[in-house]
């Protein structure tokens, strides 16, 4: 059954025009109207029922609805998005009210919220989006797939995020990722490309060489790095805190090869970097993203409703507004918004693991850290690379345990006004020691900050601090960089508009017949894990993946934009393969990337194959002999 | 796998009876030359009268051009990679006497009006300038006996502008190194005995470095194997007399992988679609490392060498 | 065709296929005679130009109806027809333009582009000036740049780069002519360093480089690098170490390398050429050891490198009888560890001995 052809059902959120940047009104949900169907098709059975439009719910609720089922999609929160929600200023002060109160049937999962905002009437409440689960996108992922099979990614506007900075001796290094950096990169020594060139590759083909590292497998990565590609402590942290992304020293190699790699094939595919980031927030913007699709496919929603009786015999959910529903199939429950009645179907012995982040909004704007044309950037500190406060209760003086991930975004990544910055650190380092570690790496950030952005401050270089490599090329020895940068007293201070701390737990899922429950969102910065959970969920509720968006969504531009003319100098769509679809997508000049429609997984493979192989084929146009 | 010699004959063969297919119309300005590929092959598979000889022979004739050259259909205009086309199958079916004296002289004159100043071919009045055409000239003007001089002292002197750092040559002066430039530079160097002018050594070493390990040949650094370059490869080596530079054994395969065991023809790699330009160079290719009891091919002309030994040798006496 | 799946069709699909196939078939035929009659009948007007887009954008390789194209749009000029041509020959532009998009390697429509360039100035027309042909020669550059970064190895590309400097350097006026050819080359330098900085393994632009670095120290820009030819010869060599420990397997920079040292490096003092030998040897010999060390096996352009140099040496006057023992060696390991070349391999050694022999009787 196809819902994309001319008879379907015309639906009230078909607004494209409300996506426009300018026309955006913030302070109206971009689904409004979706949530406040007319009365007579409120259904009084479903299918399914989902509770929670977080990413895992929003993917789950459009896969069901685009194959069949009934959908009704609630959310006691007013908002959409529930725990990857990008909030405003204002939520988030109701937000926190609610998480420490406890008393929110919404808000589970949480705790220790703090929030700081020093001098309101400066904040431009409408200009901000905090977003609660800061994630970006592998370039190669099965979320971009899916957002572009779906066509959800029409609602989305994109980024590019190629600044990768890894806190080293006190000062921030790039990563490299690509034969490119790596040839270029004047500080490194000859032996030490060599072996990051070898390691790269072997990492893009690792899978077909497991002779290579079987032995290694359940070993550390670092260990397998440094005895079999000889490299030490500076290309190491990059390679297992800036590449694979990991959090801890101890991940295992076979774990952090296939991160590696992820970020690798990741690389060039839409351009010279491996991630993207939406615009105006997070998985918030996707979750919306694919509840409108949902909506287009069929399904009801509703904001500001919750469960609040449930009869398991005759499956009869009762809500808030008086309505009864009679649910068919099954209850998806996201366990930030468990209600009472359905507490019983929880597996309470799961173990919980504990995230903290720290937001801050900073009077500065950090273009410093971005790359031309971006808006966001990457930053991580390794484990032991901080030096947290001493207190009374840890009155040691110590290191952080695991890395502090954090992601910088600026104003034209539309989550704060001209000339500010906004920082989301996030710790899997427990309790207030997490927290400590949070603020040293804020503390240190501030510093840099200041230290890059002062123009007055000059590095006072005597020849000791210059050492020559290889090729006798001088280059500044960056330990003396990071002492010279330990004396530094910054001439002003930074000032913070906001500053918002809270911990999560994450928890597995439990299961029962009539109810599944969905996972809090993990500690891992990527997308990675929404689509496969969503995708196990509709297993178990239909019986079978296979027809998991198993749509197709015709597009009618897709023939308009073959034969279109581009006035300018663009050549950019130059596929030379009549057989071949797809074609590659363009960074236009604020740093959005536009992805086309038809560009898929597989067209970006054949690319991968033939990035520099491609073949000499007009050749049969001239050679007759 | 084993050379499927009876699906390639009738593969040829039916070739012209597509007419309900839209490529076979889309292709109507490469007709001679896919004529030519496919005479050539089945001549190479001994099995020269599967075309019927008239009719091939009035297909020529009805793209004569009044520009003097051959069209690559009726009423297409000529060009010189038509023209060589149409020479070489006449040549090989022994016809070239259904041309008149006259005839000849035009074709002769067509050829040489498209010479330049500095030794190059256009390839027509239009202007593309390319090693390809050089060739094509020189090639075609040696089976008509018809060389002179001037014609091929330009030539020699375009072509060793053609040199590459790497002991190649490219399409134009400054150009990159490509197999198949190599082969029509080399060639035509060939054909007018200046092959001293080639650094053998070092295009021996860039040409057996086409070879992959599995077997296939590409046509520059970096690019994916093509059958066809089993023929601009092999063939620039043989001319050089570097042929066992590269390994015969693994090309022989990769050959055979490529073919449409179930259709006939062959493709340019494992797997992809057939057509008759990749099936004339496979075949060509295993002529000439001897497998598969075919008809001996010129690497210089890709044609049967029982016909190309009846040309009047440069420099004529 | 390159790179069409095979698929073999049931005798359904190919049915199906059949009746897709006779609507396309008949407009293309129906298309075809209109042009083919309109030619015959010398009809060169905007209707049959419009006419002819519409066959050449089904099927741009037919080659003849490029050239009806050009017929008419010289025969319209000529004719001094009342059409705005600076319109029309941009229009022209336009079309080859979106068509390379779809063929970016299809030679005919990069010829039509090259022509309608080229006759620019032919337009009866005020409005084309020197500044006007400039500016259009401007957008070429820049419109090659943008394709070379899609595919930096369609050599297409690079064939209209070097067309395009080329005409740029014609414009300028004569006594400048020499000067800009200077700059121009600089520039393509510069270009060919930006390229290979951003893909080691762009053969084409270290070919390039191989044709501009002799130009360059002919006439070597003011100020640059390429007035000091030895200084410009050890910051190459720099580069090319820095290129083969980045990448020890990728073949482009140890053919420039050979390049440099076998034609480059014998027109410097023959002093200069023994110390430059020694120290690339040097390099080249210790890369190929922690080759050895890590992957348990010699490098094969390390040793193909070895012997060009021990060539070089055994030339301009090293011990001869050693280095003939060493490049035996060398040869030896060669067929060991790539065996496909090994009738190559095995030639080298009948020659080394051979020329040995003869100079040694």
């Amino acid at each position: 059954m196809s819902y994309l052809t001319a008879e379907r059902r015309p639906s009230m959120v078909e607004r494209r025009a409300s996506m426009d940047p300018q026309s955006r009104p913030l302070f109206i949900p971009h689904l409004a109207g979706l949530e406040k169907p007319f009365a007579d098709t409120i259904p009084t059975e479903t299918d399914v029922l989902v509770i929670g439009t977080g990413l895992t719910e929003s993917i789950l609720a459009a896969s069901l609805a685009w194959s069949g089922s009934e959908v009704l999609h609630i959310d006691a929160n007013s908002y959409y998005g529930d725990t990857t929600a990008a909030l405003t200023i204002d939520q988030i002060k109701q937000w926190v009210q609610h998480v420490n109160s406890g008393a929110s049937a919404s808000h589970q999962n949480y705790r220790g919220a703090l929030l700081y905002i020093p001098r309101p009437s400066v904040l431009q409440l409408r200009e901000y989006l905090i977003d609660l689960t800061p994630k970006f996108l592998f370039a190669k992922s099965d979320l971009l797939d899916l957002l572009v099979k779906s066509r959800v990614f029409q609602y989305l506007e994109f980024q590019s995020l190629s600044s990768f900075h890894v806190f080293e001796n006190d000062c921030f290094e790039k990563m490299n990722n690509s034969k490119e950096s790596i040839f270029t990169d004047q500080s490194l020594t000859l032996a030490t490309k060599r072996h990051l060139m070898k390691f790269l590759k072997f990492v893009l083909e690792y899978p077909e060489t497991p002779e290579l590292w079987h032995d290694y497998a359940d070993k550390p990565l670092t260990q397998f790095i440094s005895e079999r590609y000889k490299l030490d402590g500076p290309q190491i942290n990059e390679i297992v805190f800036s590449i694979a992304l990991s959090t801890s020293t101890a991940i295992s190699t076979a774990e952090g090869l296939q991160r590696i790699r992820r970020s690798l094939t990741s690389y060039d595919i839409y351009g010279k970097f491996p991630v993207l980031v939406s615009k105006y927030g997070g998985p918030g913007e996707v979750s919306q993203g694919f509840c409108r699709s949902a909506a287009v496919a069929g399904a009801t929603y509703k904001l500001g409703n919750s469960m609040i009786a449930y009869d398991a015999e005759k499956k009869l959910a009762t809500f808030n507004d008086g309505s009864r529903v009679v649910v068919k199939e099954k209850i998806v429950c996201s366990q930030s918004q468990v209600p009472q009645n359905l507490l019983r179907f929880q597996d309470q012995k799961t173990e919980k693991v504990e995230i903290t982040r720290l937001i801050a909004i900073v009077e500065k704007d950090c273009a410093a850290w971005f790359a031309e044309n971006e808006h966001s950037a990457f930053v991580v500190f390794p484990p032991d690379s901080l030096q947290t406060a001493v207190s009374k209760s840890a009155p040691t003086p110590a290191t952080n345990k695991t890395a502090v991930q954090i992601i910088i975004q600026g104003a034209g990544a539309g989550v704060v006004p001209a000339g500010q910055c906004l920082w989301s650190l996030t710790t899997t380092t427990p309790g207030d020691a997490g927290r400590r570690e949070l603020e040293a790496a804020l503390m240190q950030m501030e510093k840099s900050l200041l230290r890059e952005s002062d123009e007055e401050y000059e590095l006072a270089v005597t020849p000791n601090d210059v050492i020559y490599n290889a090729q006798g090329t001088p280059i500044i020895n960056s330990l003396r960089v990071g002492d010279a940068f330990k004396g530094f007293a910054p001439r002003e201070k930074l000032t913070y508009l906001f500053k918002l701390m809270f911990s999560q737990l994450t928890a597995a899922s439990g299961v029962t017949s009539d109810v599944l429950f969905t996972e809090m969102p993990s500690a891992e910065i990527s997308y990675d894990g929404f689509v496969a959970e969503a995708r196990a969920l509709y297993e178990r509720i239909t019986g079978s993946s296979d027809d998991f968006f198993d749509v197709d969504f015709e597009d009618e531009d897709e023939e308009m934009a073959a034969v279109e003319e581009d006035e300018s100098m663009d050549v950019d769509e130059a596929d030379g393969k009549r057989s071949r679809r797809g074609s590659s997508a363009r960074s236009s000049r604020n740093g959005s990337v536009i992805v086309p429609v038809n560009m898929s997984m597989s067209s970006a493979k054949d690319r991968d194959d033939e990035a520099m192989r491609t073949q000499d084929d007009e050749f049969a146009a001239g050679m007759d002999l | 796998m084993s050379f499927a010699r009876e699906k390639h004959i009738a593969y040829i063969d039916a070739l012209n009876k597509k007419q309900d297919d839209y490529e076979y119309w889309l292709s109507e300005h490469l007709r001679m030359n896919g004529l030519y590929w496919g005479l050539t092959a089945l001549c190479l598979m001994k099995s020269p009268d599967t075309l019927p000889r008239d009719d091939v022979i009035a297909f020529i004739l009805s793209c004569r051009d009044p520009n003097g050259g051959f069209g690559a259909f009726p009423r297409h205009d000529g060009h010189l990679l038509s023209t060589l086309s149409a020479v070489q199958m006449l040549a090989t079916l022994d016809a070239l006497d259904v041309l008149a004296p006259s005839e000849v002289d035009s074709i002769v004159a067509f050829i040489m009006s498209l010479q330049l100043e500095n030794g190059a071919f256009q390839g027509d009045l239009f202007g593309e300038v390319d090693t390809r055409f050089v060739y094509t000239a020189i090639n075609a003007l040696s089976i008509l006996g018809r060389l002179t001089p001037t014609v091929v002292d330009g030539a020699v002197e375009f072509i060793s502008q053609c040199a590459n750092f790497d002991g190649g040559y490219g399409m134009v002066p400054g150009a990159e190194s490509h197999a198949a430039q190599v082969f029509t530079c080399v060639g035509t160097l060939a054909i007018t005995n200046r092959l001293d002018l080639v650094d053998q050594e070092l295009l021996g070493s860039w040409l057996s470095e086409r070879q992959l390990p599995n077997g296939g040949l590409n046509g520059r650094p970096e690019k994916l194997p093509d059958v066809c370059y089993s023929w601009w490869v092999l063939s620039s080596l043989a001319i050089i007399d570097k042929l066992h530079w590269i390994d015969h054994a693994k090309l022989y395969e990769f050959i055979l992988k490529s073919q449409d065991d179930k259709d006939g023809g062959i493709s340019d790699r494992p797997d992809n679609q057939a057509d008759v330009y990749h099936t004339v160079f496979g075949i060509a290719g295993l002529s000439l490392m001897g497998y598969e009891d075919l008809v001996e091919v010129d690497p210089v002309y890709c044609m049967p060498k029982s016909v190309t030994d009846g040309f009047k040798k440069w420099p004529y006496e | 065709m390159h790179g069409v799946k095979r698929t073999h069709l049931s005798a359904q699909l190919r049915e199906q296929k059949r009746q897709q196939d006779s609507n396309k078939i008949a407009t293309y035929r129906r298309l075809n005679e209109q042009i083919l009659a309109l030619r015959e009948a010398h009809d060169y007007s905007l209707e049959s130009l419009a006419k002819n887009s519409q066959l050449l954008a089904l099927n741009p390789e037919y080659y003849s109806a490029w050239n009806y194209r050009r017929e008419i749009l010289l025969a319209l000029m000529a004719a001094l027809a009342d059409v705005d041509f600076v319109d029309l020959f941009n229009r022209e532009l336009h079309f080859t333009l979106l068509h390379l998009k779809r063929f970016p390697k299809c030679y005919w429509i990069w010829n039509h582009r090259v022509w309608v360039l080229q006759h620019f100035p032919d337009i009866p027309s005020m409005e084309i000036t020197p500044a006007l042909i400039a500016k259009v020669w401007q957008t070429e550059l820049a419109i090659v740049a943008k394709l070379l970064e899609q595919d930096s190895r369609n050599f297409h590309g690079w064939h209209y780069r070097r067309f395009v400097t080329g005409q740029m350097a014609a414009l300028a006026t004569d006594h400048e002519t020499g000067a800009a050819r200077v700059q121009l080359a600089n520039i393509e330098f510069e270009y060919t360093t930006q390229k290979i900085n951003a893909n080691l393994s762009n053969y084409s632009a270290w070919h390039q480089r191989s044709k501009l670095v002799p130009q360059l120290l002919l006439s070597p820009p003011p100020g640059s690098l390429f007035e000091r030819p030895s200084e410009f010869l050890t910051t190459e060599i720099a580069y090319l170490t820095n290129a083969m420990y980045t990448d020890a397997a990728d073949s482009s920079h140890w053919l420039y390398l050979h390049w440099l040292l076998c034609e480059l490096l014998p027109t410097m003092p023959e002093a200069e050429q023994m110390a430059t030998l020694v120290k690339v040897q040097g390099v080249v010999e210790e890369l190929n050891e922690l080759e050895v060390e890590d992957d348990g096996v010699d490098n094969k352009w390390c040793l193909v490198c070895m012997g060009w140099i021990k060539k070089e040496m055994y030339r301009i006057g090293g011990d001869k009888g050693k280095l003939v023992e060493e490049m035996l060696v060398l040869v030896a390991k060669l067929v060991e560890i790539d065996p496909m070349r090994k009738g190559r391999w095995e030639d080298l050694v009948g020659s080394i001995g051979v020329e040995h022999e003869i100079q040694h009787r």
